[in-house]
């Protein structure tokens, strides 16, 4: 059997895919569903119909990065699931997913909450302690996916190879 | 002490109605207030926003290709 041991195809394809679904999380639980902020929503606050559709096409273009995002990674994953020299570690994927979960959240945080401010995680009297906890969770996300990674070093075995 | 009459609250309850039907109304693909937005989205620094909205998935996308390449078979 072949000895794969080519890692990066699978968690780059995890660093992608984790990144688009982490978005996901955050447009789907944080803008929509708990209704806590919108993308611009510093910049236009939402408080009329306008403007709510003015954030609501902002929020729609989030979600459509988001979505390339994770078509990317899917590509990447096909890809990777093509090649021999590819190990088809569960834990890698995994540590990858939650290296691209946290990636996204520390990123996005700094760029969008700390150094523009155009919105933020809960605005109001504890914005700065919502915003911190929102890159220390991608910051621990970061931290699980490293070891994970590191865990599934000795998986050599290829996608054919995976269960028998 | 004045009373209400039947036709009074009929009334009300209408025209809450029907001014409600159209509030929902005005919230279409081509009406006054899906215009205002759209023009705010484009006249609100259309350009720069992308570019903001982009960067960390750009950034993310690089640091996918960095690790593909930093696990290459040695």
């Amino acid at each position: 059997m072949v000895n794969a041991t080519h890692r990066g195809a699978i968690i780059s394809s995890g660093i992608l895919l984790g990144a688009g679904l982490g978005g996901f999380a955050d447009g789907i639980l944080l803008h929509q569903i708990l209704q806590w902020h919108n993308m611009l929503a510093s910049v236009r606050p939402p408080v009329d119909l306008v403007t709510m559709k003015y954030n609501m096409v902002w929020d729609g273009l989030f979600h459509a990065f988001t979505w390339l995002m994770t078509v990317a990674g899917l590509a990447r994953l096909w890809r990777a699931g093509q090649r021999p020299d590819v190990p088809w570690s569960t834990p890698t994927f995994a540590g990858s997913l939650a290296m691209g979960w946290g990636l996204f959240n520390v990123i996005e945080g700094l760029i969008d909450h700390q150094i523009l401010g155009i919105h933020h995680v809960h605005p109001g009297a504890n914005q700065l302690a919502w915003d911190i906890a929102f890159l220390a969770l991608g910051l621990a996300l970061i931290a699980i996916g490293w070891v994970a990674i590191q865990s599934g070093r000795k998986d050599t075995t290829p996608r054919g190879g995976v269960g028998g | 002490m004045s009373r209400v009459s039947l036709p009074d609250v009929i009334a009300v309850v209408t025209l809450a109605f029907t001014q409600t039907l159209s509030r929902l109304g005005g919230a279409c693909p081509d009406c006054p207030v899906g215009r205002a937005a759209r023009q705010q989205v484009a006249e609100d620094g259309l350009a720069a926003n992308l570019l903001i909205a982009m960067a960390p998935f750009v950034i993310i996308g690089l640091v996918s290709l960095w690790a593909e390449r930093l696990g290459k078979t040695r």
